[in-house]
């Protein structure tokens, strides 16, 4: 009698212990937390004359972010203390982190440190990747470097639909954290592009959109224009410490080390000096011309009051 | 002392059958090895399955330890994990409390025919499994209820079955329940009757699985442990104190050969009428599977890769695959595209499609129809298949029109699930893959 309660008692634990360890895999999902109080409002566009472009070098992936960020002026006067940031970043493909093809790790960490440091109260990185979410975070080293800091929106309710004063986009899907968010800072990394030649801070933005099919079977330059007329950043840092200068923006291709960091507020400068990183003049590149023809900013990266350090 | 409550059991088969629920919710990349997969890697069958063809990447002596620990507990406590553990079962006693049937026949001849059938077809292909592994069901229903995939019929009909007799599927057809039946035989637990017996055969209406026979005698490989039969004695005549197992008395009935036999028949009759009915229809399989005709007869139709899938791109194949090939995983392009991330072949039971490195993957051919494609024919800008293409295996790039490079395309399908045009201008055929022989 007695074994035979033991066999039950044994089996029983046996089962509950099971369950148990399954029980506790389920709090390994971490949730995002629900963003309050929208802002919604963008900030004001580039007016001629107040472009600021820095373009700092280091060969340390988090120095570079600091000299480049305190050469700008640091974050002072765009984050304030108790702020929502929301980075986005690019980790659109699942390569691994030697294929260039996403924002290096320590690049992206140090940036959302620095916004932690200014008294932001939640940093959140976003990419709406093209392969896979949790593989891209895993391969490109960004989930080690972020952890849950970086997210993917993937899912369709991600997105809200917001009209787009383009000339070929007249609405699209945007992400909806942009709203939720006090300061947005664009952190593309600078990679050649089939598409569009170069891929820096406006090709990025389309990251934070759903309906991205429509923008290639559309007029993909204009659409970029378009949604770039739309979604301003508060702040511009493009991550060029490692660059795709061919085969981008998937990889493989050939992988240059200018070790820099581009800071700016804007867009067309910035995207202009990362033409000249893939070895192409700024006027080449269809979406950097016609933004610069729709006033969205400076084309020449030294009219733009280009300082390096 | 006098059992705890009549509610242990159903309480542990509630825990049970929620857990496995949740593993194969959690069966998801990064997937938990060896836990996720334990509802289907404890399984003999399955495991034998992937003797034949192809052992897991890992080690294959630490794959085969959860069906050691389901041998050695079918060895020393006969079929508990029928009576307790299996989710099937429970929703078998479920049903089966909602009709008091009174029959009670074992139809033990039945179930080791067919056990015997299972076992020689399995020499062949494994895929009988599909339809008669109560784990496989199990994993396959899940996927169903959780897909919105369709109804899971064959559970329904298993459940069903207990409403004209209660455990009626397994106590006469369950491969399992048979081959844990067989090992009960060594079990150290026989039930046992003291004296007190006043025959009023109480015990014998408690038994779900027809394990007591009219005239008390007990069938130790029909028995799950439930031990409704000591609850229900009122004499409490009933135990089942350790004693050593009595020496089988091996009779195999006429009926058993005819019913395997039977069952062989039926196996080989609608295998070869379902060959016959299969279109010719090619589909793109997942990398790392068997040719096609390894593959249908290893794979179980479990649905554990279509769940694991992170490029949501493993899809159960329909009806229009042909009745043969129903249930087997094939890639639809429409709904993600393969991230050649190995984790179908890492949840694989059987060894049907297996972890490969990304290099060597090849799943077929991507192939451009100009007459569709936007670039080609109203001469856009797109230029997506080339920014998605994994394998740089698209010429052209920026205004160019694109071309499909064969001898570099993985077949991944990331330009087919991008293609912004209605109908898709570029997709992915079979040709050129590369499987297992």
């Amino acid at each position: 009698m007695g074994r035979r309660v033991f066999l039950k008692a044994a089996g029983t634990a046996a089962i509950l212990a099971a369950a148990g360890t399954a029980g506790c895999m389920a709090g390994k999902t971490g949730t995002v937390p629900a963003p309050v109080a929208p802002s919604g409002t963008p900030s004001q566009a580039v007016v001629a004359g107040t472009s600021k472009l820095v373009v700092a070098s280091d060969q340390d992936p988090v120095k570079v972010v600091d000299r480049a960020l305190d050469a700008y002026g640091g974050l002072s006067g765009i984050v304030k203390s108790g702020d929502k940031i929301v980075i986005k970043a690019n980790y659109s493909f699942a390569r691994t982190e030697d294929r260039a093809a996403a924002n290096h790790p320590l690049v992206l960490s140090r940036l959302a440190g620095r916004c932690e440091e200014a008294g932001a109260t939640e940093v959140t990185v976003i990419d709406h990747t093209i392969d896979s979410g949790p593989l891209c975070l895993d391969r490109s080293g960004i989930k080690a470097a972020l952890g849950s800091a970086a997210v993917c929106i993937n899912s369709a309710s991600d997105f809200e639909e917001r009209s787009v004063p383009g000339v070929k986009l007249k609405s699209a899907l945007i992400a909806r954290k942009l709203r939720d968010a006090d300061v947005f800072i664009n952190a593309p990394v600078i990679k050649s592009h089939g598409s569009t030649m170069v891929t820096a801070s406006m090709k990025n933005l389309m990251g934070l959109v759903w309906d991205r099919g429509a923008f290639h079977s559309n007029d993909l330059d204009r659409c970029i224009v378009d949604i770039a007329g739309l979604l301003k950043p508060d702040l511009i840092v493009a991550d060029a410490y490692r660059v795709l200068k061919t085969g981008g923006p998937a990889g493989q291709g050939e992988i240059i080390l200018p070790h820099e960091v581009i800071v700016g507020n804007d867009p067309v400068a910035v995207d202009a000096y990362a033409a000249g990183l893939i070895g192409l003049s700024p006027g080449q590149v269809d979406h950097i011309r016609l933004a610069h023809e729709s006033g969205l900013g400076e084309i020449d990266p030294e009219k733009a009051g280009l300082t390096r350090v | 002392m006098r059992i705890p409550s009549r509610f242990l059991r159903p309480v542990v088969q509630a825990v049970c059958l929620a857990s496995m629920a949740y593993l194969f919710w959690n069966l998801q990349y990064p997937v938990s090895m060896p836990v996720s997969t334990l509802p289907l890697s404890v399984d003999p069958l399955a495991a034998g399955a992937g003797l034949i063809y192809g052992m897991r990447s890992w080690m294959p002596l630490l794959a085969l330890m959860p069906v050691a620990v389901f041998l050695a507990v079918a060895l020393l406590s006969g079929r508990v994990f029928c009576g307790w553990i299996c989710p099937v079962g429970f929703l078998t006693d479920l049903a089966g409390k909602l009709r008091k049937s009174k029959n009670r026949e074992r139809f033990g001849y039945l179930q080791f025919g067919i056990l015997a059938a299972v076992l020689i077809s399995f020499l062949f292909a494994p895929a009988v499994l599909s339809f008669l592994d109560p784990l496989v069901i199990f994993q396959r229903s899940a996927y169903h209820v959780w897909a919105g995939a369709g109804v899971p019929i064959v559970l329904l009909i298993i459940v069903a079955a207990s409403l004209v007799a209660p455990r009626l599927w397994c106590r006469s057809i369950c491969p399992l329940g048979g081959l844990s039946g067989i090992l009960s035989l060594a079990s150290p637990f026989p039930r046992r009757v003291s004296e007190r017996c006043n025959h009023c055969m109480k015990c014998r209406r408690a038994c779900t699985m027809g394990a007591i026979s009219q005239d008390n005698s007990w069938d130790a490989t029909a028995c799950t442990k439930c031990l409704e039969c000591e609850k229900a004695c009122p004499q409490q005549a009933i135990s089942f104190a350790p004693a050593r197992p009595e020496k089988p008395v091996v009779s195999v009935s006429r009926r058993s050969f005819i019913a395997c036999a039977a069952s062989l028949g039926l196996l080989a009759i609608s295998k070869g009428a379902a060959s016959a009915m299969t279109p010719e229809k090619s589909l793109v399989r997942p990398p790392g599977s068997l040719v096609e005709e390894r593959f249908n007869a290893a794979c179980v139709r479990c649905g554990s890769c279509a769940r694991a899938c992170t490029g949501h791109v493993i899809a159960p194949a329909r009806l229009d695959a042909g009745f043969d090939r129903l249930f087997t995983p094939a890639l639809d392009f429409s709904a993600g595209a393969c991230q050649r991330c190995g984790t179908c072949g890492q949840v694989c039971p059987t060894g049907t499609i297996i972890s490969i490195p990304e290099d060597q993957i090849r799943i077929g051919t991507a192939e451009l129809d100009t007459g569709l494609c936007i670039s080609w024919q109203e001469n856009k800008k797109c230029g997506i298949c080339n920014e998605v293409c994994p394998a740089s295996a698209i010429k052209g790039a920026g205004r160019l029109r694109p071309e499909v490079r064969a001898d570099l395309c993985v077949g991944c399908g990331s330009c087919q699930f991008n293609c912004p045009v209605e109908g898709k201008a570029i997709r992915v055929a079979a040709r050129g893959e590369k499987r297992r022989t």
